[in-house]
């Protein structure tokens, strides 16, 4: 069994994940609303509660790049005094 | 029936009922139990999501704790709103918009000052501009006397720092290490902040005469260092490098988050040493964030890209019956 569920949902603000959401289950969110979900039963039911979609590591991963591509993309556009001080976004990795 | 006022020299409140936010190390008597009350630490913090803020923002500035707070700037934006632990609400605008700026102070005593403004005012597209939040309306005020964006701010309206940023020239180099206080009225420049080259997008906790200052660029640092009001002294390090995080609370009781990336280290600072929390759920950096009093923290928006999601770090707190056994 795989350690983690991957999917999207759309973090709808507060309550979304609690605070004993995240002392059930991992959880980690990356940009295009792209989660990464302890493989446990709680983690697979807040998903659900969530509305959320199932996508396979590689689909995830796949849009998680897309939107960095276009952060990156962007950030290299500014001028160099609007570049600070937030920094070159980073390509990420799932988990 | 011990006595604690004889036992710890100290008067507590006369309570009908446990107060319903007490904070660490706070005593009081329940009058309805008849006994001593404590609240106590219980437990590592955690995360938990916010309400989203109305607009996606990065490089924002915040102050207030996390149940009465405000953010603004941010891009472009002039836009502030308060929050109140469950909601954003509108309120006054900004007189500049800026990005990157220091901030201190409550929901009702505000401060914001210098940031990025490009490329008006100045030409380096960084301002020195303060403005004082009364919790409805921003009024401009004396400027800071370096123009910087990319300043650590902390403390309140009338005893407020201002350290280190970016002063010129392209990212991310022409950064300083010049610090500044503030007294309600203007601004007086003190001793920089130690290091052997400036500290841009430091971040710090506390006031201005016990604070906690974290990381910080051109190339992103761990160094940790402390303030007393007139010297610093180095502290130990944060567990990474970092730039641009999210803090509160104050020298001995602080909480910081960030790798000024997309990590999402969480760390708490007694004084001494650094104690692991658990971690945030979306990493970022550029916030804005509320964290004035408690080790708490609501840090909202941020990079990478522009968001608008919330995260809300508390640590739970319980209560005890006081016994002489």
């Amino acid at each position: 069994m795989s350690l983690f569920i991957y999917g999207t949902a759309t973090n709808t603000g507060k309550n979304f994940f609690t605070r004993q959401d995240r002392l059930d289950f991992f959880l980690s969110g990356h940009p295009g609303n792209i989660w990464v979900i302890g493989n446990n039963e709680k983690g697979a039911v807040w998903l659900a509660s969530k509305n959320g979609i199932t996508k396979t590591k590689a689909e995830a991963q796949a849009i998680v790049d897309t939107e960095i591509t276009a952060e990156q993309a962007a950030w290299d556009a500014l001028p160099d005094d609007k570049k600070a001080p937030s920094t070159r976004p980073e390509n990420i990795t799932l988990p | 029936m011990s006595d604690y006022n004889v036992i710890a020299g100290l008067k507590i409140k006369y309570l009908s009922a446990d107060p319903p936010s007490a904070e660490n190390g706070q005593v009081w008597y329940n009058s309805t139990l008849g006994k001593v009350r404590v609240a106590g630490v219980q437990g590592a913090g955690t995360w938990a999501s916010g309400a989203n803020y109305p607009t996606t923002l990065v490089s924002a500035s915040g102050g207030g704790n996390i149940s009465a707070g405000w953010v603004t700037g941010g891009g472009s934006n002039t836009a502030t709103f308060k929050y109140d632990g469950s909601s954003w609400t509108s309120t006054g605008a900004l007189n500049t918009w800026r990005a990157g700026a220091g901030s201190a102070g409550s929901q009702t005593a505000g401060l914001i000052f210098a940031g990025s403004t490009s490329p008006a005012p100045s030409p380096s597209g960084r301002n020195n501009i303060t403005e004082e939040f009364n919790g409805s309306s921003w009024s401009e005020q004396n400027d800071m006397a370096q123009t910087r964006d990319g300043v650590a701010g902390c403390g309140t309206q009338t005893a407020a720092l201002g350290a280190a940023g970016f002063v010129s020239g392209p990212y991310p180099s022409g950064s300083t290490q010049v610090v500044e206080e503030y007294n309600g009225s203007s601004w007086t420049t003190v001793n920089s902040v130690p290091g052997s080259s400036g500290r841009a997008s430091l971040t710090a906790a506390g006031i201005q005469t016990a604070a906690l200052t974290v990381g910080g660029g051109p190339s992103n640092t761990n160094v940790s260092s402390e303030y007393d009001g007139t010297n610093w002294t180095s502290a130990s390090n944060y567990p990474t490098t970092a730039a641009a995080m999210a803090s509160g609370g104050t020298q001995n009781d602080a909480i910081f988050n960030g790798n000024g990336g997309s990590g999402t280290t969480t760390a708490l600072y007694n004084g001494t040493a650094w104690a692991a929390q658990n971690e945030n759920a979306q990493g970022r950096h550029a916030t804005g964030y509320m964290g004035q009093g408690a080790a708490e923290v609501t840090m909202t928006g941020g990079a990478p890209g522009s968001i608008s999601a919330t995260e809300e770090f508390t640590i739970p707190v319980g209560t005890a019956t006081i016994t002489s056994s």
